[in-house]
């Protein structure tokens, strides 16, 4: 992104920050427009389950819209947004430990009961089916510790930088790089077969 | 070293190929809840009463007339019997005279008598 361009967003996220702060009704939409997706894709990896997801989403509006007014916008808008959703994502999980967890059985789709969609074309040049492939790569996601699963969709997934990603899961540098690193380990082992 | 860097972008791409579409039908139930605790469900002066400082300024008025009225009662019952101020009065009273004579002394009777034969004398 060039200076101006950069300068450009700040503006419109400054208009967007102040039209939050006045708690106006079409803040909302905005930041539904731009972080809606981040947000639903950020609960659908971290729980799993669609129902789920947007119940998170929905609460994560609510808490925006009674928040928006103390926003000082010193952290970034896009790190606030999925700090909140991850936040109540956490708490759904921390709440699943006490209730039966979800059956996810091995052969289950993983992408509907998550209500996630992948690209077809990102699997094209590989020789393994697509859908095989990622369901397969869904699985092993699945199945990480849930520190090193935030921290591969937020990197990866949602496009986060290093310095975002401090932000919104609130740890030092050197811990989300060494849980990426760990994750990735475990990910590759995962997929050797299917290479 | 080659091939796992080779294989990381691999997953790493398709990590990145996968998202959950955001619904519209969640900012409408959004909006719905959002609008639905900004409809007031009480009368405006219940709300009014319930605000906290209006309550402290509430409780702090009636604390205040209690204390008020608690000392004016204590200081009527304590001067109403043997004050001087009624005792001056009976003083008075007994100067003046009970039978609203006022201490004038009329030739002939009283000063009622007087003011019969007075009227009469109009007549």
């Amino acid at each position: 992104m060039s200076r101006k361009e950069c300068k450009l967003a700040d503006a419109e996220e400054l208009a967007l920050i102040a039209r939050l702060r006045a708690c106006e009704p079409s803040a909302l939409t905005t930041i539904f427009e731009r972080y809606g997706t981040a947000m639903t894709t950020l609960a659908a990896s971290m729980l799993r389950d669609q129902t789920e997801a947007d119940d998170v989403v929905e609460e994560a509006l609510l808490r925006i819209h009674a928040a928006g007014a103390s926003f000082r916008g010193e952290r970034g808008l896009r790190t606030w947004v999925l700090r909140i959703a991850a936040n109540l994502c956490r708490d759904r999980l921390r709440r699943r430990k006490f209730t039966a967890p979800l059956p996810h059985p091995d052969h289950e789709d993983p992408f509907a009961a998550a209500g996630l969609t992948f690209d077809p074309s990102a699997a094209m040049d590989e020789e393994i089916d697509g859908k095989v492939l990622m369901a397969a790569l869904e699985r092993a996601i699945a199945a990480l510790p849930q520190d090193q699963c935030e921290a591969v969709v937020m990197r990866h997934r949602l496009g986060l930088s290093y310095a975002e990603m401090t932000e919104v899961l609130d740890v030092p540098e050197g811990t989300v790089k060494s849980r990426l690193a760990r994750a990735l380990g475990t990910l590759r082992q995962a997929m050797e077969e299917y290479r | 070293m080659k091939h796992h860097q080779a294989n990381d972008e691999r997953i790493e791409r398709l990590i990145a190929a996968t998202h959950a579409p955001a619904h519209p039908a969640v900012l409408a139930r959004a909006r719905a809840r959002i609008a639905a605790m900004a409809a007031p469900s009480e009368p405006a002066w219940v709300r009014w009463l319930a605000r906290p400082v209006a309550l402290a300024a509430s409780g702090g008025l009636l604390a205040l007339s209690l204390a008020a009225g608690g000392w004016l009662l204590r200081g009527v019952t304590s001067t109403a019997p043997e004050s001087a101020s009624s005792r001056e009065s009976v003083g008075i009273s007994d100067l003046l005279g009970d039978d609203g004579s006022y201490g004038l002394v009329f030739e002939g009777g009283s000063a009622e008598q007087t003011t019969i034969v007075d009227s009469g004398s109009i007549r």
